[in-house]
């Protein structure tokens, strides 16, 4: 066998020296990166939500200077101007845009004739002030003309000089600033919610999680209580109860809103503490406090800012639902929930009275949802590339 | 009726209550299910209308015991399918249960002779019994009514001893001598006695049947008997659609051409248009934006109302209040002629003393309103001058005051406009606005716990004495502390010995009044008007302006134009 | 099994109880009673009234009162609609809430899933980008715009489906479809983000290398696991909507227990209001639980123990 052996040995000739070269495999080609700068550089590729973000800081901006670009006030009545459709300068003369001040609309009557003294009777009879355009000549029959009238209201109260750049509503209010200072009550309303909600559902999840036993069993009996009761319900009480106003509509949306996000903070909570990660830095003696600050909390802030941004559009929601049922903000002020409302009731009539403050709404929510989905992409480390 | 809710009602669901009423619509028995459209569809069955008439009511009926209802809906239904002593067609009073009736000299014993052939729906015979017992369970302190005590009191002998437990309820100034025979004293004379007699307080009740059906009385159809023009089918207390129907066994059921009505609870006055216009409903209240849209439409309709709307100032809340230059001031600081035309914009007039016009007239034939001309008008100029003497009196130079309004949208839109004036007027002056639901407003006129109040009031019968007892200084209505010697020695006079002379009654009356607007008691603002679409083929239903809002009795459906 | 659903009915009991009382005790803060009125009332009358309601026993004793009603059922007699009890106010008005929501719920759902999955399967397409549009507007639109924009194009302009009112099926389309496009983006994003999830799993790999077919992967594999998460939100979703239909039920004229709550409080009818808290309060927790159990028949992972983790 030894022999045999002998006989198989390759050529001493094939060994080479090994040569020592550094260790490729397993370095880091691309820099470091931590957490956060990963979830920011998901953040940033994702368009709308960079997009929202954009917006959301002009919205914010605009509650709070809007106001002042024109020289009425909040509560600046004046009926001899009231429901002006919106007109501002350079716009008015593009037709499609609809912000030249007039009212429009179709008539509808036997003959033209009648068509159109329909049309001017809706207009105050100002004859002068309205444009008439035959849509259909019709044979006598009921309703068969129609024609298409144009008012010229501003003209027709010799206002030419005038602007209202959304128009007015049924007290001559500048719409324009009433929607900024609505917007600015809203976003006041929704963040001051959404900060409570942050505070007290943060805190009281992260100790029912952290402390787990019978710390977790009494707080979490007490949540689920809380959740047991309809918020609906618990909101409309409070406001009963309560003088209406900016506070207590908050503090209705907060008094059960935070339970969602303490059930969130603490079944995170709860799955991070177990980590190992935890488990070193109390071995080293780290305090209580020191843990859930500088090791639960980061882990956790990730879901903490996206539920956040979910609180957000609906707290704008729910006020302005509590103003179409009359338990929201008491006038003069304004919230976009309230100026809706009221426009709501004339939609058909003045549509402008409705739409500008329905459209900012919408898109303050779509913003928020987007940010809000985008956070989530950027958290989740999946979605990282 | 005396409603403020008409205040809060009318404001807020100015619509609606249009809407309760309606029109006739040709061929419509079933159109309820899928929503076509027939606007133009008067034209299409001709002449033999189907007397079939679809309406919107503003909301439920909370009660059809004509002894506990105190709401709009209430008396309407109550007055549709009950009959009084006597009924209101057109604003005259015409016979009912009652075929006439005689005065005592002194004018405080009336005796009523009631017709035989009058029935309730289960057959038994209507008679003078009925009566007695249904107005002594109105004034009984054991049912609880509200309107009871205030209907009759002071008026049929010992009511308020009755309410207040101290008499019996047997010592009620009411007998049948026999079955077809009314007798009833009277504590004054009350020259408005037949109008009040109309009211669902006073209407006759079978005693068998009420006490049969116990708690139950009255909360749906099988436990409610009729003796009126209609009866009530389909219907519970918080039904939120049901009939009237045709009574057969009315005994006037040949003059009663509707066969059947329909009404359905709809709030939102645009949905209730929008069911005029798909034809589905035949009469559509208008909210003053509507009112824009729809004021040249063929079947626009305003129709006057006799309510009063005004400003309450309770003078124990505030030192401003308190003080009578500071009052005046605040009841000439707005401009209620801009408010009616743009903010209302529904027929309303503007309000200037205590008493409506074309409401009652004096001896001499001269509406109520002309006689004693515009108390109070808009005057920014005096208003401030008086203010700042005012402010001077009481040693301040700023006022903080809260506005206690509707929550309705056009009552908050006119509430804010009369804060923003009043601030505007007023230098000084700091008014805040809280909307509240009309039973909160209530509440807290109960506990006369506000500054300012925008309120209402409808009259209950046709006399200038619904509107100018309000003010008397232990009046029940009151509610702000407002108290003048004089007026209320003019006003008692009038229920004694002035009583049986109308010159120096309706005298008594017109100086209170000016009384009234010295003093400034409160700030009228406006009487109201009801916008609606109507079908034009709608004939013959009345407008009230007290007890039932409509009076069906006499409508029919007509065959179009 | 059983241990857990015991152990939950009785958490349910002691919530409702603590509900019960809170409500209470709030009414009795708050303003109003059935004394107020126009008119004064009289001494006597006023102690009637009172006693009819139960209203002359000092607070704690009424408290008691209502308790042993509520355990049998009687719920006290409405302030607002005369000598009516509470309990049959509610009765007249669940079912046509309850109908709207159902309905709303289950053509929400559905949509929603299919929404979602097409969005899924043609990730970043323009199909996955015309749904994520939909559903972002749909959750971000007020409720009560959509049912006007609704009302106004099917009812009135092309008189498709009766303006408002209750009665026949056609009267439920419009509100229900005004209800259901909430629910129907809510449905829509999860089943997106759920699925796209699940179909990057290693087991969708392997299920496809296996062979099986594609509508399998979806539906058998994909489909199923994306369903858990959702199931969690359109639990209180349910209960919201078949009791917070207020705006929808104002809109369309339709006679709900969301319209009439609102209507009771706006007449401080203490008593309705209670018995409409409580109710919306027991289908709440109700609908929680059934929710759970149903946690156990989607998802294999999950097992309920009678501890409490």
């Amino acid at each position: 066998m030894a022999t045999n052996q002998k006989k198989h040995e390759p050529p001493k000739e094939l060994f080479v020296p090994h040569e020592r070269k550094e260790d490729t495999s397993e370095r880091i080609t691309k820099p470091s990166r931590s957490f956060f700068q990963d979830a920011r550089r998901t953040f940033f590729k994702n368009k709308s939500a960079v997009l929202s973000i954009i917006l959301m800081i002009i919205i914010i901006i605009m509650s709070i200077f809007a106001p002042h670009f024109n020289e009425y006030g909040m509560d600046e009545q004046d009926l001899s101007r009231a429901k002006m459709p919106p007109k501002i300068p350079v716009i008015e003369d593009l037709p499609f845009f609809g912000m030249n001040g007039t009212l429009a609309s179709e008539f509808k009557g036997d003959d033209v004739e009648e068509a159109t003294k329909n049309a001017v009777m809706r207009y105050n009879n100002d004859e002068d002030f309205i444009d008439i355009e035959v849509l259909s000549e019709g044979d006598g029959s009921a309703d068969s003309a129609e024609v298409a009238a144009t008012y010229h209201i501003y003209e027709a109260k010799e206002m030419q000089d005038e602007y209202f750049w959304l128009g007015t509503d049924q007290l001559g209010r500048d719409q324009w600033t009433r929607i900024w200072l609505g917007t600015r009550v809203s976003l006041i309303i929704a963040f001051a919610a959404a900060a409570i909600d942050l505070l007290i559902g943060v805190a009281y999840g992260g100790i029912s999680g952290y402390y787990g036993g019978r710390v977790d069993n009494v707080l979490q009996r007490i949540l689920e209580i809380l959740i047991g009761i309809p918020n609906l319900v618990v909101i409309f009480l409070l406001l009963i109860v309560l003088q209406p106003g900016i506070i207590s509509i908050v503090l209705a949306l907060t008094i059960t809103g935070w339970t969602g996000m303490a059930r969130i903070v603490r079944g995170e909570v709860l799955k991070q503490k177990n980590e190992e990660y935890v488990l070193a830095a109390r071995t080293l003696g780290q305090s209580n406090g020191k843990i859930i600050r500088k090791h639960l909390m980061p882990n956790v802030a990730g879901i903490i800012i996206i539920n956040t941004m979910f609180t957000i559009p609906n707290a704008i929601f729910f006020e302005a639902f509590l103003s179409f049922i009359g338990l929201g903000i008491v006038p003069p002020e304004a919230s976009l929930g309230a100026l809706v409302d009221s426009g709501f009731k004339v939609l058909r009539l003045y549509p402008y009275m409705v739409f500008y403050p329905a459209v900012l709404i919408s898109v303050i929510m779509i913003a928020f949802n987007l940010i809000g989905d985008g956070l989530r992409d950027a958290f989740d480390p999946k979605m990282h590339k | 009726m005396k409603k403020v809710w008409l205040l809060s009602l009318a404001l807020l669901f100015g619509l609606f209550l249009a809407a309760c009423s309606g029109g006739g619509e040709s061929g419509s028995s079933d159109s309820g299910s899928d929503g076509g459209s027939n606007e133009g569809s008067e034209g299409d069955s001709g002449s033999d209308a189907e007397q079939v008439l679809h309406f919107t009511n503003g909301d439920t009926i909370p009660s059809m015991d004509p002894g506990m209802a105190t709401d709009e809906y209430g008396i309407q239904f109550t007055g549709a399918t009950m009959e009084g002593l006597y009924r209101v067609k057109d604003g005259e009073i015409v016979p009912g249960i009652a075929k006439d009736h005689k005065v005592s000299e002194d004018g405080t014993t009336w005796t009523f002779n009631l017709r035989e052939d009058a029935t309730w729906s289960n057959g038994d015979p209507v008679t003078a019994h009925d009566f007695v017992y249904a107005w002594q369970r109105a004034v009984d302190p054991e049912t609880g009514s509200e309107y009871g005590p205030y209907m009759l009191g002071g008026v049929v002998k010992n009511a308020t001893a009755v309410n207040e437990g101290d008499v019996p309820v047997k010592e009620l100034g009411v007998k049948a001598p026999d079955d077809y025979t009314l007798e009833v004293n009277l504590e004054n004379p009350v020259p408005y006695f037949e109008s009040l007699a109309t009211f669902s307080t006073y209407f006759p009740l079978n005693k068998d049947f009420v006490e049969e059906q116990g708690d139950k009385y009255a909360t749906s159809t099988d436990t409610l008997l009729f003796n009126g023009p209609f009866t009530l089918e389909n219907w519970n207390s918080t039904a939120s659609s049901w009939e009237l129907q045709k009574n057969e066994d009315y005994w006037d059921a040949e003059t009663v051409e509707l066969k059947k009505m329909t009404f359905e609870v709809v709030k939102d006055p645009q949905t209730a248009v929008d069911l005029y216009e798909s034809g589905e409903v035949d009469r559509a209240g208008l909210s003053s934006d509507l009112v824009d849209k729809y004021q040249s439409h063929d079947h626009y309709k305003v129709f006057p109302e006799a309510s009063l709307f005004y400003l309450k100032m309770n003078q124990t809340k505030s030192e401003a209040l308190a003080n009578q230059k500071m009052r005046k001031a605040i009841t000439m600081a707005f401009d209620k002629q801009a408010l009616v035309d743009e903010i209302l914009n529904n027929g309303s007039i503007v309000s200037t003393g205590f008493v409506p016009a074309d409401f009652v007239q004096t001896p001499s034939g001269e509406d109520f309103r002309e006689a004693n001309g515009d108390l109070i008008t808009y005057d920014p100029e005096k208003a401030k001058k008086l203010w700042e003497e005012g402010l001077e009196e009481i040693g301040k130079d700023s006022v903080k005051l809260e506005l206690l309004g509707g929550d309705s949208e056009t009552a908050k839109l006119s509430d804010e406009y009369v804060v923003n004036q009043l601030q505007k007027n007023l230098p000084g002056l700091e008014v805040s606005l809280k909307s509240v639901p009309f039973e909160q407003r209530l509440d807290a006129d109960t506990n006369m716990n506000y500054q300012l109040q925008t309120s209402g009031w409808g009259p209950d019968y046709m006399d200038p004495y619904t509107f100018l007892n309000l003010w008397l200084t232990d009046g029940q209505n009151n509610k702000m502390g407002y108290s003048n010697e004089k007026y209320d020695k003019l006003i008692q006079e009038t229920t004694d010995e002035l009583a049986q002379d109308p010159e120096a009654r309706y005298d008594n009356f017109l100086e209170a009044e000016k009384i009234l607007a010295e003093t400034a008691a409160v700030a009228p603002i406006y009487q109201s008007a009801k916008a609606q679409l109507v079908r034009p083929k709608i004939q013959d239903i009345y407008f009230n302006s007290f007890g039932p809002t409509y009076e069906w009795k006499w409508a029919s459906v007509g065959s179009g134009e | 099994m059983f241990r857990y659903i015991l152990r939950r009915v009785l958490y349910m009991l002691i919530t409702l109880f603590i509900i019960a009382t809170i409500t209470f005790f709030l009414m009795k803060l708050l303003p109003g009673s059935p004394l107020s009125a126009e008119n004064k009332l009289s001494e006597s009358q006023q102690e009637v009234i009172l006693a009819k309601y139960g209203l002359d026993d000092p607070i704690p004793v009424q408290y008691v009162n209502y308790m042993a009603g509520l355990v049998q059922g009687d719920l006290g007699i409405s302030f607002h609609f005369d000598n009516t009890p509470v309990t049959q106010i509610l009765l007249d008005r669940m079912p046509p809430s309850l109908t709207l929501g159902m309905q709303a719920l289950v053509f929400g759902t559905i949509a929603g899933i299919l929404f979602g999955l097409i969005a899924a399967i043609y990730h970043n397409g323009w199909l996955d980008y015309t749904s994520t549009i939909i559903a972002v507007l749909g959750t971000s639109i007020p409720s009560f715009v959509f049912a006007g924009m609704l009302q106004w194009y099917f009812a009135t302009k092309w008189e498709l489906f009766p303006v408002a009112l209750w009665g026949t099926y056609a009267h439920t389309v419009l509100p229900t479809i005004a209800l259901a496009i909430f629910p129907m983006a809510t449905a829509a994003r999860f089943t997106r983000t759920e699925m796209l999830d699940v179909l990057g799993s290693d087991y969708i790999t392997t299920a496809r290398a296996k062979g099986v077919t594609e509508p399998g992967v979806i539906f058998k594999h994909g489909l199923r696991n994306s369903l858990i998460p959702l199931v969690t939100v359109m639990g209180p979703m349910a209960v919201s909507l078949m009791t917070g239909t207020l705006v929808i039920e104002k809109i369309f004229a339709v006679p709900g227990i969301g319209e009439q709550f609102v209507s009771s409080i706006e007449v401080l009818d203490y008593p309705t209001i209670m018995g409409t808290t409580l109710l919306f309060s027991v289908l709440f927790i109700v609908i929680i639980l059934v929710i759970d159990i149903l946690y156990v028949f989607i998802d294999p992972r999950i097992r309920l123990t009678g501890g409490g983790n």
